[in-house]
């Protein structure tokens, strides 16, 4: 589903997944950064309306083929989530928010191991998983989650927030 | 942001400026050319008003210009063609590279980067103003047609009136002719202007005033004017130059641009003639020789031939001329004194405001009367056509109209744009907004495309020009949609380019960057790649413009720029500065792809260039060892493409190139000073020419130190060390002997994929022979040999004081290490630095056809950097990384000496405990001239080892006789063994073999003997006083048996020695341990086998117990005697014994004794001391039969010594305790009392004493019944007292008689021995166990 997947401190690339070898994903994600900052930039604005806790800064920017989703933990660590356009055209914001919540939680357990080093690239079996079940998630599958998510709507908010 | 130093509305101005033409007679040509100008030159840098000018507007509102330009073109300059425009705009943009003098820095600091980008960008101004220049108006547009046209004809004219009506003509020719041509005019009766020209010099100003005259009165006075100049002769002295030189030269600026565009008016003439050849160099011929025909004037842009040929040559050019030395030869205006300059000035005041302005106000008016009387008629027609403009769409998007426009000359909107355009150019803005709108309102996009985006352009910046209008907003789509109609539509992509550039300086001062952006992004699509280059780099410094900074997209933005720059060619050194800017913000962990890719590119290019150094330092960048994610293939390329561009580069160097691969791993270097030499004996070297030779341990110093202890004349000289690496301490130079070996060990990384291939590796050296000085020759030393020299060049020398060997190749596999050994000699003494590696580098590629291409590689080389250990004593060091100094590739080398080797014969390397073996030393002096006078040996383990001489090839000497003297004295030795000595020396070229016995110890494990052979010769100075060579073995020690014993004292001086023999091997096998010999050393005691005949050999977890029986030893002299007892079984052995007192078995034993009390014997004592002697030591030798490995049995002999202790009190005993003595008698006596029993009891006497002693012997005879005490004592018959000489340790026998009467149990107590001192004449009683001897008497029955 999703066919790219990074992490980065600052400019720096701690973590990448793609589905190809391609080049184009390192570029997509380089110039992604820029929108990133701006839009942590906004974030630090303090905005009444906005929960405090909404790391999920929506669509990055569109590109012919692909949609670029970003997210920024509290620690201004950005996660890239890269949907090719045609399978994420079912996606809705809250489905991908979701997604992200999942790798920001793997990867707060991937750096609770005291053995890692902070800012080197993050090798872990566990966060490889749940990289790997955001990537091969195919859409029966998501919509299944997303409507067991969807069905208790109530509950979700009170479970996200202590999972963050 | 490039930002440009006018503001956006003078640049607009600037760009939109009345256009006038100036047609000059022959005559008056002439005249300007004294000053080296035409005519249009000459006015051209008077043609900005320097004060406010004003004019009326249709309504009568008072319209002030300021700062009015007017542009002044001749009347034949043209456009420049295609190509030639092209060639224009790209030396613009080059040239301009060189004229960045501003340090105009802006510095981002984001979160992640300090960045300092510059400023402003020259390139794009002068690119943009040369564009904007060279660009000629368009049929749909009045902008850039001429207002006006200035007929010039001087007073030197024959007929000057005439010559003003046929410039009329000829102008009226021109504008009139179909079809049209350039220049192309406002409109049909544009306005004229009428000059004079008066050379004060030459002409008579009488003829001047009546031509004058009757100018004004054909065309109107305000429409002409006299203008005089040449007030001076042109420079005949050298101080007119001189003063001409310090004249201001306002045209220096002009020149160019006009001498170019006569260039192009000179090479349109051409292309009429010669049918229009493309061909650029055809031109640039044609234009060089117009140039010599025409004016005389040389230029910067008549070297174009040559700038096409070699870029570096057109760049160093200035851009304004002003650097190159033919332009200011040239002296502009040299006829004209400063009075001439104002009366230009007054004449262009006079021309614009008397005759220009008027003319605009009228026609202005006119138009505005059109206009409105118009409006009407318009209004009934504009119905139909809305009505049927949609039919119109269709056929006009079939055939879009390009060039022309399908509106009459005369129609509304041509009135409009015109009334517009003119409004515009004398900047009143607001009446064209209004006219532009209204063009626009009328006209429909597809009837005329062209006219219609031209309108929108305009009406954009109109819009943006009135600063007063705040109310109406910026129409910014209309300025896209021009764009987008220019080039789609219309495929004019000159006007969408120049409405970019406008429209950009607009938005960009509107800060609306984004807007900006995306024009620039539009025009940067096709065609010309110098435009894209330049509006990419443009949108690229729009993004550092956005809030926050769009770093990484100008990053990107940048290099697709540098990319563009780099397909149009000719502008790589912009290429290469956009690829330089954006290296720090790629230049970040992660992102290697990209800045490899830049890397790669800057080197490439850099290289194109010639500017070796940065394309090195890109290539050294792209192999830096951080970078591991490129993968093989990719490596590869890089790799081919750095192979063929440092081989262009450095062919003509004369230093060797540092490479960056392969990685020299610093701290692995290790220095020997010694070389591999092949055994010349056979046997096995000495192993500290090895380089994992231990040499640091303390053991070795400490050797050395107890051999140099004794010398006065070494003391204080440091110890010898051979090895040195980053463990041993570097702070003092090693030192080499010249014309011995000196090797370097050191590890190379691979840090690429790619296999490298490495060959003709050696090292990299300096050596000056001046550090060292030999004290008898530094008056004689030639200054010559003082040089320095080094292998530091690409180029080979002869005659090198340093040898080098060669390692031919050595291949080091993708991230691996691999070892490099080297090796060199010094011919003579000097100081050698050891600078690093020189190699020839290639990378191993399976495809052979690949590696034809460049078959040598790369020759260069890699330093090294050692640094010692880091320093951590005081808090300086602490809070600082300091380094210790390591000088260890900083060699001293000093004169050619002696070199000793030593060989050994194969050294045993498994023994039993006890084993003794031998091993032959060779000494071998490799010198061929001087002798080494004095060898010394020392080992860690001086106790197991003795020398002898090389013919005691046996270690038993077999003797007859079983008890002899041991006859030579047991010294204190020494723990150096001396093996050559200056009485007999070690020559040169000679070898000396010893034999080395080793006694294996009885502690079974490893043994680990270092040997240490420390020499000396008489050629040996300071530093190197004398020079060692070490060895280190080690040995296998297994159980062989264990030999015990406890002495018993049997009393009376004998003693019991109970031996027990263990075989100890730990392991299960056949082996027998034979014992051959028990050989006792003693002074005082004597041997005697016990036990009967045993088989003698022990087999695995037997025991052998034997008994022998010590007995005092008649010993006069104090000699130590030995005794040997054979133990074997072989009869016919019986009679020869094993003599230990000879070497190496004597030594040996001398080895063992002088240890046993090795801890009380001071070590180092001078004087050599006799060994305390024990009083009873056992020597057991045994032998094994061994098969070694081809089986054939060998035997093994062993060696154990014990040193029993003795329960023999040594000191001297108490008196009364020295004699012993005891009663033998049997103990139960049956008598039959026929008569008196007789009972015979001996009495033996043993004088423990080494003293003679007189006894007195008493029986006392008791009384009957008297003593109660005695009355159970028995009678002594015979002497009662008596008096017996015992001498020293003398056994003695008493024949005493009891006599006894009855039976009974009877004490034979009553005796009583004393000593008797005979000096004091007292008598001392012995202890006496008396009191215990009874006897029983029975009758018989």
């Amino acid at each position: 589903m999703a066919c790219c997947v990074a992490v980065l401190i600052k400019e720096n690339l701690i973590y990448l997944r793609r589905s190809a070898e391609e080049l184009k994903f390192l570029f997509l994600i380089h110039a992604s950064i820029d929108i990133l900052d701006d839009k942590v930039n906004q974030l630090t604005k303090p905005t009444s309306d906005r929960d405090a806790r909404d790391f999920y800064l929506g669509l990055l920017y569109p590109v012919e083929e692909y949609k670029i989703y970003g997210y920024v933990s509290s620690t201004r660590v950005k996660f890239i989530l890269i949907f090719e356009h045609s399978t994420s055209i079912s996606l809705k914001d809250q489905d991908i928010k979701l997604l992200f919540q999942r790798l920001h939680q793997a990867y707060i357990d991937c750096i609770s191991n005291p053995f890692y080093e902070p800012n080197t690239q993050l090798k872990s079996k566990r966060f490889e998983q749940v990289v790997t079940s955001l990537m091969v998630q195919n859409d029966p599958l998501t919509s299944a989650i997303v409507s067991s998510q969807a069905s208790s709507v109530p509950s979700t908010s009170a479970i996200v927030p202590t999972a963050i | 942001m490039a930002q440009t130093k006018k503001s956006v509305s003078e640049f607009i101005q600037d760009a939109f400026c009345p256009m006038v033409s100036v047609l000059c007679s022959y005559d008056a040509e002439t005249i300007c050319r004294k000053n080296n100008l035409t005519f249009a030159e000459l006015i051209q840098p008077f043609c900005r008003l320097p004060s406010e000018v004003g004019y009326r507007d249709p309504s009568n509102n008072l319209i002030v210009l300021k700062n009015l330009r007017l542009e002044i073109k001749d009347f034949n300059s043209l456009p420049p063609q295609n190509t030639l425009a092209k060639k224009i705009l790209n030396d613009s943009v080059s040239n301009a590279l060189n004229n960045v003098t501003t340090n105009n820095e802006r510095e981002i600091h984001s979160e992640q980067y300090q960045l300092h980008i510059k400023n402003t960008t020259p390139w794009f101004d002068a690119w943009r103003d040369c564009f904007l220049r060279i660009s000629y108006g368009g049929d749909h547009e009045y902008l850039k047609n001429y207002l006006a046209c200035v007929m010039v004809v001087s007073t030197s004219h024959l007929d000057p009136m005439d010559a003003f009506s046929k410039l009329v003509q000829q102008q009226s020719l021109q504008q009139q002719q179909s079809p049209a041509k350039l220049p192309k005019w406002f409109m049909p009766n544009i306005y004229k202007y009428f000059i004079l020209l008066h050379d004060v010099t030459e002409g008579e100003e009488s003829k001047a005033v009546s031509v004058f005259g009757d100018l004004k009165q054909q065309y109107g006075a305000g429409n002409c004017h006299l203008l005089q100049i040449n007030s001076k002769r042109a420079g005949q002295t050298s101080s007119d130059i001189n003063e001409a030189m310090n004249m201001p030269d306002p045209w220096r600026l002009y020149v160019k641009q006009s001498s170019s565009s006569n260039q192009k008016q000179s090479q349109t003439l051409s292309n009429k003639d010669s049918s229009l050849s493309d061909s650029l160099s055809n031109l640039t011929d044609l234009i060089d020789q117009e140039l010599n025909l025409t004016t005389s004037i040389s230029h910067p842009l008549g070297s174009f031939n040559t700038s096409i040929s070699d870029l570096p040559a057109t760049i160093d050019e200035g851009y304004d001329g002003s650097s190159t030395g033919n332009i200011s030869t040239v002296i502009h205006g040299a006829c004209l004194t400063l009075s001439d300059h104002d009366r230009i000035h007054v004449f262009m005041h006079e021309f614009v405001t008397k005759g220009l302005l008027p003319w605009v106000e009228t026609n202005l008016k006119t138009f505005n009367e059109q206009i409105t009387s118009r409006r009407g008629i318009k209004k009934i027609f504009s119905m139909p056509k809305n009505f049927f403009g949609g039919g119109s769409t269709s056929a006009s998007k079939n055939q879009p109209s390009t060039t022309s426009t399908n509106l009459s000359n005369d129609s509304m909107e041509v009135v409009f744009r015109r009334a517009a355009d003119l409004a515009f150019l004398f900047q009143h803005y607001e009446l064209a907004y209004t006219n532009y709108h209204a063009a626009k309102r009328d006209l429909s996009r597809d009837q005329a495309p062209t006219f219609y985006a031209g309108v929108l352009e305009m009406c954009c910046i109109t819009n943006f020009m009135q600063e007063s209008a705040t109310s109406r907003t910026y129409p910014a789509q209309y300025m896209d949609d021009a764009i987008e109609l220019y080039t789609v539509t219309c495929r004019l992509p000159i006007f969408a380019t120049r409405c970019a550039l406008v429209s950009t300086e607009i938005l960009k001062a509107r800060e609306s960057y984004d807007a900006a952006v995306q024009q620039f992004l539009k025009l940067s699509q096709e065609d010309s790649d110098l435009r894209g280059a330049l509006f990419l780099e443009q949108a690229a410094h729009c993004f550092l413009n956005y809030r926050p900074s769009y770093i990484r997209k100008y990053a990107f933005y940048m290099v697709i720029a540098g990319h563009r720059f780099l397909k149009a060619g000719q502008v790589r050194l912009h290429a290469l500065r956009c690829y330089n800017d954006v290296l720090e913000i790629y230049g970040k962990p992660n992102w290697s792809l990209a800045f490899d890719h830049i890397n790669f590119t800057l080197g490439k290019q850099s290289a194109s260039l010639n500017q070796a150094n940065d394309a090195i330092r890109s290539f050294n960048a792209l192999f830096a060892p951080n970078n591991r994610i490129q993968n093989a293939q990719q490596q590869i390329n890089f790799f081919k493409e750095y192979l063929t561009v440092f081989n262009q580069i450095t062919n003509s160097e004369t230093i060797l190139p540092e490479l960056p691969v392969p990685l020299v791993e610093n701290t692995t270097i290790k220095v020997l000073l010694a070389g591999h030499h092949k055994p010349q004996m056979g046997g096995h070297v000495s192993n500290c020419n090895d380089f994992d030779f231990d040499e640091t341990r303390e053991v070795w110093s400490d050797l050395e130190r107890t051999i140099t202890a004794h010398d006065r004349r070494a003391s204080g000289t440091r110890t010898q060390l051979n090895l040195f690496t980053n463990r041993t301490h570097n702070q003092q130079h090693p030192i080499a002997v010249a014309n011995e070996t000196i090797r370097i060990e050191l590890y190379v990384r691979n840090t690429l994929q790619v296999p490298l291939l490495l060959s003709e590796v050696q090292i990299l050296w300096k050596f000056s022979s001046n550090g060292w000085k030999r004290k008898t020759s530094v008056s004689a030393e030639s200054p010559e040999e003082w040089k320095e020299y080094t292998n530091d060049t690409a180029t080979k020398q002869t005659d090198q004081p340093v040898e080098c060997d060669i390692l031919s190749d050595c291949i080091i596999f993708p991230n691996d290490t691999s070892k490099i050994e080297l090796s060199l000699r010094t011919h003579r003494p000097g100081n050698l630095t050891i600078l690093g590696i020189c190699y020839r580098l290639n990378i191993l590629v399976q495809n052979i056809s690949d590696q034809t291409t460049w078959p040598y590689g790369i020759m260069g080389k890699t330093l090294f950097h050692v640094k010692g250990v880091r320093l951590n004593s005081n808090r300086r060091e602490r809070l600082n990384t300091i380094y210790a100094v390591d000088n260890r590739l900083e060699i001293q080398v000093v004169p050619e000496a002696p070199l000793l080797h030593i060989e050994f014969s194969p050294m045993p390397a498994a023994m039993f405990c006890g084993e003794v073996q031998s091993c032959l030393v060779h000494l071998i002096n490799t010198n061929t001239m001087h002798s080494i006078t004095r060898v010394r040996l020392i080992t860690s383990q001086p106790n197991l080892i003795t020398v002898s001489s090389l013919d005691d090839t046996s270690l038993l000497t077999y003797t007859n006789e079983s008890q002899s003297l041991w006859n030579h004295t047991l010294h204190q030795h020494s723990s150096v063994l001396t093996l050559v000595n200056h009485h007999h020396p070690l020559l040169a070229n000679s070898t000396r073999t010893i034999r080395l016995w080793l006694h294996a110890s009885n502690l079974a494990g490893e043994m680990n003997i270092d040997f240490l052979f420390l020499y000396e010769s008489d050629v040996f100075q300071q530093p190197l006083r004398h020079r060692t060579v070490k060895h280190s073995s080690l040995f296998i020690i297994t159980h062989s048996i264990g030999f015990h014993t406890q002495s018993e004292s049997t009393g009376l001086g004998e003693l019991t020695l109970p031996v027990q023999i263990d075989n100890q091997m730990t392991t299960p096998n056949s082996l027998t341990v034979n014992v051959q010999q028990l050989s006792c050393i003693s002074k005082h005691w004597n041997i005697k086998n016990l036990s009967p005949k045993t088989p003698n050999g022990i087999r695995y977890g037997e025991n052998l117990s034997l008994l022998f029986k010590c007995t005092h030893l008649e010993n006069d002299n104090d000699s130590l005697q030995m005794k040997h007892i054979y133990l074997g079984n072989d009869e016919t052995k019986t009679d020869q014994y094993v003599d230990i007192s000879k070497n190496p078995m004597g030594d040996l034993f001398r080895h063992f004794i002088s240890n046993l009390d090795y801890t009380h014997s001071a070590h180092r004592h001078k004087i050599i001391a006799p060994v305390p002697i024990p009083s009873i030591s056992l020597v057991l030798l045994w032998q094994i039969a061994i098969a070694n490995q081809l089986g054939q049995y060998e035997i093994r002999h062993g060696l154990h010594m014990i040193s029993p202790k003795i329960d023999i009190p040594q000191t001297e005993p108490e008196t009364n305790d020295t004699i012993q003595y005891e009663l033998i008698y049997s103990s139960v006596v049956e008598h039959k009392f026929t008569k008196v029993l007789n009972l015979p009891v001996e009495l033996k006497l043993f004088n423990r004493a080494n003293k003679k002693f007189r006894l007195q012997l008493q029986l006392t005879r008791a009384s009957l019944d008297s003593d109660p005490v005695l009355s159970s004592c028995c009678l002594w018959s015979g002497m009662t007292e008596q008096f017996i000489n015992l001498s020293a340790y003398e056994h003695l026998s008493l024949n005493l008689r009891a006599c006894f009467f009855k039976p009974g149990f009877y004490s034979l107590g009553n005796i009583s021995l004393a000593i008797v001192d005979k000096i004091n004449s007292t008598t001392v009683p012995i202890k006496s166990n008396i009191h215990n001897y009874f006897v029983d008497i029975r009758t018989l029955v």
